[in-house]
């Protein structure tokens, strides 16, 4: 048996190589159209000439022409790159001096290449009910398979395999599919605007037509997601009931990829139904309500004319106000105000007797008792006071009015500055004045 | 008909809120056309009646004094009839009746005249504030069609529902209704014939955008 191959032998000739599959459109076009143009060969030949070549290649131009003059260019090009790629390759044995005489021949990459691609763009027809057919049958003998099986190695041999084949095989189909469908509901949605909008009989007879085909495809989706993947469920469940006894080793990951892939596949489905069922209903409503009801266009037409100026009516409306909403959430826990306090009775008020301050007064007098005298100073008239004052520390609130007292009363000392002390804590700066 | 049905209050609500009842919510839409005649005795007593539109959607037309009514501004009027026009556009089945708010705005901007766009959604407005100004009146027109249920709005699209077609009924009339038509929209339809004067003023709050009448 042939020994499998280490990372690094896989990996290292391909970079030392430097191998590469560096394909354009044009290029995967022009190997489609060998492939086909050596299929079709009566005399059964594997080669293609290289005048051939520049005939399909003249023709790719034809759908694909963007500079005529450099068409040989664009070719040769194109050759080089499929030989790089080793897509194509040259027939001949001996080295031909004249490439127009040279032939070449499709690789096996080249021809699945082609193939795969030409797949990819052609929509099989074949209906998602028709893919799930095939699985189930396949799942169908591998329940066969698994219940002659009664030994781990028969179930490495028989079942195993045979469920990633099917798994294999199952997710390249629908792949296709799913490209395919996905392709051609997009080419729906923009092909019936057209129908639309061209608005004669047989436009909207067509656009029928295509919603017909819509329905088919809306059918086979459900019925695809209904039974057929219920159905497949149910017999990969039955072989998993059949592994549980002998417990074969591998099988749990392929069981899991399974059912993963199928429920995946299932959820795709289901989402392209509605998806396909809501366009089928708006195209259906669509040509139900506009098409058919507005054959001439004068409600659209005159919906044009009205949105070209300001609108001269308006359309009335109920309008109840909405229910207050009681919310819970909210609701602080005492909203309750306290009682009212009862009025007091006038009779029962108290009052505080505040005396009036006599000190102001007191120094007035005192200072114009002085100034009669003939001088008076400010040491002096604290010094008389200070015995009615109940606190001697208010000696500083008084002394910058008696300042201006004693100034507009008589005539300033300015020689007279010297400091008194007036209690054991005060000590004021002295003010004299004369009488004037 | 049982008036303790969840179905019952959600179309209660809607309909005594100005809004209508589409195919589109069909729960809802079932239920009334299964008690539609009782339904219509029910609000018959309000002073309103309970009216099917040709074009299969219900709404509520007041006439006596014990629902308030109002009228829609002029903004969503005539976006109620751009929007109504984009719905008949073939284009709308492309994208299975939704349509981009980004690309409403566009297409009202390129479309309409800025005269007609500033006397209908910015009147009297300074220059330099008008663009903001008509932004702003279209994104709370189209918060007003939703909430009556013209429009379905989900994220950055909305889709037009049927009952759209009542902006189209002067369009059906190729704009110019006859005496007899305008006394039937009237009654049947809802339509105020509301000439607007050009100096017209409009409430500057977003909320009170509708002018209020009280029957």
């Amino acid at each position: 048996m042939e020994q499998p191959l280490s990372f690094a032998e896989i990996v290292q000739p391909i970079l030392a190589e430097e191998r590469r599959l560096e394909l354009l459109p044009r290029d995967i076009a022009l190997l489609a159209t060998i492939k086909d143009e050596i299929e079709r060969s009566p005399d059964g030949l594997l080669t293609i000439p290289y005048s051939a070549i520049q005939g399909l290649s003249g023709r790719i131009d034809l759908l694909d022409v963007k500079d005529p003059q450099k068409a040989e260019r664009r070719m040769s090009e194109s050759m080089t790159r499929l030989l790089n790629a080793g897509c194509l390759t040259k027939a001949e044995i001996a080295r031909l001096r004249i490439s127009a005489d040279a032939e070449y021949q499709l690789t096996s990459l080249g021809e699945s290449v082609a193939e795969w691609h030409v797949a990819q763009s052609r929509f099989s027809g074949e209906p998602l009910t028709a893919i799930f057919k095939a699985f189930i049958n396949q799942l169908t003998r591998i329940v066969e398979d698994a219940e002659k099986s009664v030994t781990p190695d028969d179930w490495h041999r028989n079942v195993i395999p045979l469920m990633q084949h099917a798994l294999r095989d199952m997710l390249v189909s629908i792949h296709r599919h799913q490209n395919a469908l996905d392709r051609r509901h997009a080419e729906m949605r923009a092909f019936i605007p057209t129908l639309l909008t061209a608005n004669s009989e047989d436009s909207i007879g067509q656009c029928e037509e295509q919603l017909a085909q819509v329905i088919k495809t809306i059918e086979d989706l459900q019925d695809a997601v209904l039974s057929s993947t219920s159905m497949a469920f149910s017999l990969i469940d039955r072989i998993a009931d059949l592994a549980k006894p002998h417990a074969p080793n591998g099988f749990e990951p392929v069981y899991d990829d399974l059912v993963r892939r199928l429920q995946s596949t299932g959820a795709w489905i289901t989402q392209r139904a509605i998806d396909w069922m809501d366009h089928h209903s708006v195209v259906h409503t669509f040509l139900r309500t506009i098409i058919r009801v507005d054959r001439q266009r004068r409600v659209t037409d005159a919906l044009k004319r009205s949105i070209a100026e300001a609108p001269s009516w308006s359309l009335e409306v109920a309008d109840e106000p909405h229910f207050c909403r009681m919310r819970d959430d909210i609701e602080k826990a005492d909203h309750s105000k306290p009682p009212p306090r009862a009025a007091k009775k006038r009779g029962e008020r108290t009052f505080e007797k505040i005396p009036p301050d006599a000190i102001p007064e007191l120094l007035i007098r005192y200072l114009n008792d002085d100034l009669d005298k003939g001088e008076a100073r400010a040491s002096s008239l604290f010094a008389a006071v200070l015995p009615s004052m109940s606190n001697q520390l208010r000696v500083a609130a008084y002394f910058p009015w008696l300042i201006g007292q004693m100034v507009q009363a008589g005539k300033l000392d300015s020689g007279a500055r010297d400091w008194q002390r007036i209690t054991p804590l005060i000590e004021i700066e002295e003010l004299r004045v004369t009488k004037k | 008909m049982n008036y303790i049905d969840k179905q019952f209050v959600d179309i209660d609500l809607i309909l005594r809120r100005g809004g209508h009842i589409n195919r589109s919510n069909l729960d809802v839409y079932d239920w009334l056309c299964n008690n539609y005649d009782d339904l219509k005795r029910f609000y018959a007593n309000y002073g309103a009646t309970l009216m099917q539109h040709p074009d299969g959607f219900f709404f509520l037309t007041v006439s006596g004094a014990k629902l308030r009514s109002r009228l829609l501004p002029k903004p969503c009027v005539h976006l109620g009839v751009f929007i109504a026009l984009k719905a008949r556009d073939p284009e709308i089945t492309r994208s299975s009746g939704w349509m981009q708010t980004a690309q409403l705005l566009h297409d009202i901007e390129t479309t309409v005249s800025k005269d007609v766009l500033q006397q209908t959604y910015a009147p009297g407005r300074k220059e330099n504030v008008v663009d903001d100004r008509i932004t702003q009146a279209i994104g709370s027109g189209l918060k007003v069609l939703a909430d009556l249920c013209f429009i379905e709005v989900r994220g950055d699209r909305f889709r037009p529902l049927e009952a759209i077609n009542r902006f189209a009924e002067l369009a059906r009339h190729d704009n110019a209704p006859d005496e007899n038509a305008r006394i039937k929209m009237t009654i049947e339809r809802g339509v105020v014939f509301h000439e607007a004067t050009p100096d017209e003023e409009y409430p500057e709050d977003d909320n009170n955008d509708a002018d209020e009448t009280q029957n």
